[in-house]
């Protein structure tokens, strides 16, 4: 106890603290900018930090993990682009309440939602490292692919008022996530011999051009007389109450502890934690239409889910010196690099360096919330931009960012092609969000289910002999059929819309 | 109208700070050089001291650019970032790192290949560079390049999990005679380094054909898969296992190098059990084939330099690197001879036709 005191006055220092802070902007900078990944703000952050005392530099790098989390959301919120992968569920309903003149409050309640994920995860963390880290190991092949195989289904509640026209757009999706090398024999698939490709199409890309780009092109299609409008977003009421946030407890402790477990397997990532818990919220919540038409639930569960996972992704990191992501494999050097050696040991040998970790992460919540509170007033002045001004400005960033991550102009064209593609589907009705999940969730889910069949000499029962893998794939047939249940009943609303041919179609 | 005026500044300021970050981060984390290190104007290349029947240059007059084929903040862009605080004294310019990640260095080979030939523009590339020539199909040959400087060489591991019922490689050959197919053994993606290093130290045991072959998308997983005990065994570089082989939960079954080495040293190598394993994984600075021999000439001095300082070894033993190093001639021919030696392994292990 005394150990955790001591470690704790050492952060009261004004280097320390402004360190905190420093790494806390920069994060939320580096978050905000699409293209630079919070792994990036942190590679750029770590030669600085080889030249700190310890724990400035743990102070540092973990404000700016916490930062990324929830810069994202900025500009997710604001002009629909996701600043990181993990945002890209809060453009949602994020940029839909931006769109109805609550930017002020979206952002508000990303920033609410981000602080209270990033202490559910660092209590995760706290409380349940060493246990957490046998679950971790607990999941081989088979029980990735169980839980990749729950989330496909749970996400399907995304799909929106059309069942059908949401598993044509997880088709594609699926169909885009076999672009590149085959993950086991290495054959290269539908690259067309370009080296570009070979990684498969970038995520960024694809989240890029279908949410940012795509909304561009149609924000374009209203004609010229919009374009010049001066927005009128003053009449709306735009600040979040305490009424409002205390509205979301249970949904961000729910997302919050989501995001923390799934954060705790390495190599799942954010953007799935984020929209497992989005999905989450809408089939939890009473009234699921709702969700897409910009409700703060929608912004408080992603959101609260992607900073719990800094969290999370610290347990396997610190317990058993294995990253789970990017990230946390530039931490992992960082902390070497001070002398700290995460690993089975680190809780016997170097207790103290935890606990500098733990109460970083901490620290780091409350100077999310500080810089956030300063930092929103100015962000939410974009939205004021009339259109003519803004749309261009939002296609430079949409260039930059696809050139910036990997420094390659083909990134930057395939995003312009999702870009196309996102406005067609828009327009007749395709919802977008299956497709992007689906993508993401893709490559893990035939990576593991064809590990598994390597493992088991292709004897499917290995799927279902294994108890937490057969619990997760019944639990995942379980909710496919509830989703289409309750599917049918909303269907049964009749929502009429005409369609292309001028008909009156049901949807 | 001052609120106009606010917020056309902030939309300025925005796409401001956009404009740098795409250039920033296109030289990638460069972690500016110049803000490292002072800008040392007396202390010029030494070029021209020996190099005397070659023509007179003034290169370098303008930053140095070293492309990085992997992702930034991965491990090989860390390697390279190595090399640019020293730079500016060493070289008289900053070296600036760009990482053009894709198809395992594939992609970034190719931009430098196709590059103009003038030593502005240079490849830190690891032993992927030899495989993607034989196993992908890319549009430069091993000839496009020419080595200038070995920066880097580390020894991989064969690491089971502590209950496994095999200690050494040779219990190990009789397990998988045993047992065919039961020993699985996982690496970070087919066609990685670890992969055909690990594919090697199997063909050295000849038992290659006996075990099966988990390819996972990175070391972290393979990693966790042995420890979870779903599979039998991973072939990963030493900072990532001396920790768990500290703790009593993994044991090296082998190390793939002529002698033992210093961040394992009880494991014992393949060589000395009897098995002829010793690739090991280097990584280096190559430049286009067509770079001028002076140019050559001044890039070889300044990355001994660079590489032989004190500064470098003590930034890259944090990073688990041992200090090599090995000048122009002698790398481009441990290139040549690692090109040849590759395409004739991978025939071997049966990964090429």
């Amino acid at each position: 106890m005394s150990l955790i005191l001591e470690t704790l006055v050492g952060f009261f220092s004004v280097q320390v603290l402004f360190a905190l802070l420093a790494g806390v902007a920069v994060g939320i900078i580096g978050g905000g900018l699409p293209g630079i990944s919070p792994s990036m703000t942190i590679a750029l952050l770590l030669p600085i930090s080889l030249y700190l005392p310890t724990t400035v530099a743990i102070a540092l790098l973990m404000g700016a993990y916490q930062g990324a989390m929830f810069g994202g959301s900025v500009s997710a919120i604001l002009i629909n682009t996701p600043g990181t992968a993990s945002a890209a569920a809060t453009t949602l309903d994020g940029y839909k309440m931006a769109l109805n003149g609550q930017a002020g409050k979206a952002l508000l309640m990303a920033l609410y939602a981000s602080c209270t994920g990033g202490i559910i995860g660092t209590i995760i963390l706290l409380a349940m490292a060493k246990p957490l880290s046998a679950v971790t190991l607990k999941f081989g092949p088979p029980e990735y692919f169980g839980l990749m195989l729950l989330s496909l289904a749970l996400i399907a509640g995304i799909s929106g008022r059309s069942l059908l026209k949401g598993i044509i757009s997880a088709s594609i999706g699926l169909l885009f996530a076999t672009v590149g090398m085959d993950p086991i024999y290495g054959s290269k698939r539908f690259t067309f011999g370009n080296i570009n490709l070979g990684d498969g199409i970038q995520t960024l890309s694809i989240f890029i051009g279908l949410f940012a780009l795509a909304e561009v092109l149609s924000q374009l299609s209203k004609g010229k007389a919009d374009l010049y409008q001066k927005p009128s977003t003053l009449t709306v009421n735009d600040k979040l109450s305490f009424a409002e946030y205390w509205s979301q407890k249970s949904n961000m402790i729910i997302s919050g502890v989501m995001g923390a477990l799934i954060g705790v397997l390495p190599g799942i990532g954010g953007s799935t934690a984020c929209f497992v818990a989005y999905a989450e919220a809408q089939r939890r919540s009473k009234h699921p239409e709702k969700f897409g038409t910009g409700i703060i639930d929608g912004v408080a569960a992603p959101e609260a889910a992607n900073n719990a996972v800094c969290g999370g992704a610290l347990v396997p990191m610190l317990t058993l010196g294995i990253p789970g992501d990017v990230v946390t494999a530039i931490l992992v050097g960082a902390l070497i690099a001070h002398g700290i050696k995460p690993g089975p040991l680190l809780f016997i040998d170097d207790i103290g360096s935890v606990y500098k970790v733990y109460i970083a992460l901490l620290l780091s919540v409350v100077g999310l919330l500080i810089i956030g509170r300063l930092g929103i007033p100015v962000f939410s002045k974009i939205v004021k931009l009339r259109k003519a001004v803004l749309l261009p400005l939002i296609f430079i960033i949409c260039v930059v960012g696809t050139y910036s991550s990997r420094a390659n102009l083909f990134d930057t064209m395939m995003m312009v092609g999702f870009g196309a593609l996102g406005f067609i589907l828009n327009k007749n009705g395709f919802p977008i969000p299956p497709m992007v999940i689906a993508f993401v969730i893709g490559t893990q889910l035939e990576t593991s289910l064809r590990q598994s069949l390597l493992l088991s000499g292709n004897n499917p029962a290995i799927f279902f002999t294994r108890p937490i893998s057969c619990v997760l794939i019944v639990g995942a047939i379980v909710f496919a059929a509830f989703m289409v249940r309750r599917n049918r009943k909303m269907g049964n609303k009749e929502i009429v819309v005409i369609n292309d041919a001028g008909e009156e179609e049901v949807v | 109208m001052k609120r106009s005026v606010f917020t056309r500044a902030t939309a300025l300021v925005f796409a401001l700070v956009l404009a740098l970050a795409g250039c920033a981060s296109g030289g990638a984390p460069a972690s500016s050089p110049a803000a490292d290190v002072p800008q040392s104007q007396e202390a010029a290349p030494a070029q021209s001291q020996e190099a005397s029947a070659l023509p007179a240059t003034d290169f370098p007059t303008k930053p140095v650019e070293i492309v990085v084929g992997f992702s930034a903040g991965g491990g090989t862009h860390l390697a390279a970032e190595l090399l640019t605080p020293e730079a500016p004294n060493f070289l008289g310019q900053p070296i600036q790192i760009t990482c053009k990640p894709g198809a395992g260095g594939a992609v970034g080979a190719t931009a430098v290949a196709t590059s103009k030939a003038d030593g502005y523009t240079l490849l830190y590339a690891t032993m992927s560079l030899p495989i993607s020539l034989y196993m992908d199909s890319v549009d430069f040959s091993a000839d496009d390049f020419v080595g200038v400087a070995l920066a880097s060489d580390v020894a991989p591991a064969l690491a089971v999990r502590a209950d496994a019922p095999f200690d050494t490689a040779e219990e190990l050959v009789e397990y998988t005679k045993a047992h065919p197919g039961e020993f699985s053994w996982g690496h970070p993606g087919v066609g990685s380094t670890l992969h055909v290093l690990g594919a090697n130290m199997l063909f050295a045991m000849d038992i290659v054909n006996d075990v099966t072959e988990i390819p996972f998308a990175g070391t972290s997983e393979s990693i966790s898969a042995v420890l979870g005990g779903h599979i039998g065994g991973a072939v990963c570089f030493p900072a990532s296992l001396t920790e768990q082989v500290k703790a009593g939960e993994l044991k090296i079954i082998g190390v793939s190098s002529p002698e033992r080495i210093a961040d394992l040293p009880d494991a014992p190598t393949f060589i000395e059990q009897g098995y002829n394993a010793t690739l090991t994984s280097t990584r280096g600075i190559f430049a286009p084939a067509d770079t001028p021999p002076e140019v050559l000439a001044v890039l070889d001095q300044a990355f001994e330099k660079i590489i032989t300082s004190e500064d470098y070894a003590r930034r890259g033993e944090t990073l688990g690197e041992p200090p090599v190093y090995a000048n122009a001639a002698d790398f481009d021919k441990m290139y040549r001879e690692q090109c040849e030696m590759i395409e004739k392994l991978l025939k071997e292990i049966g990964l090429i036709d």
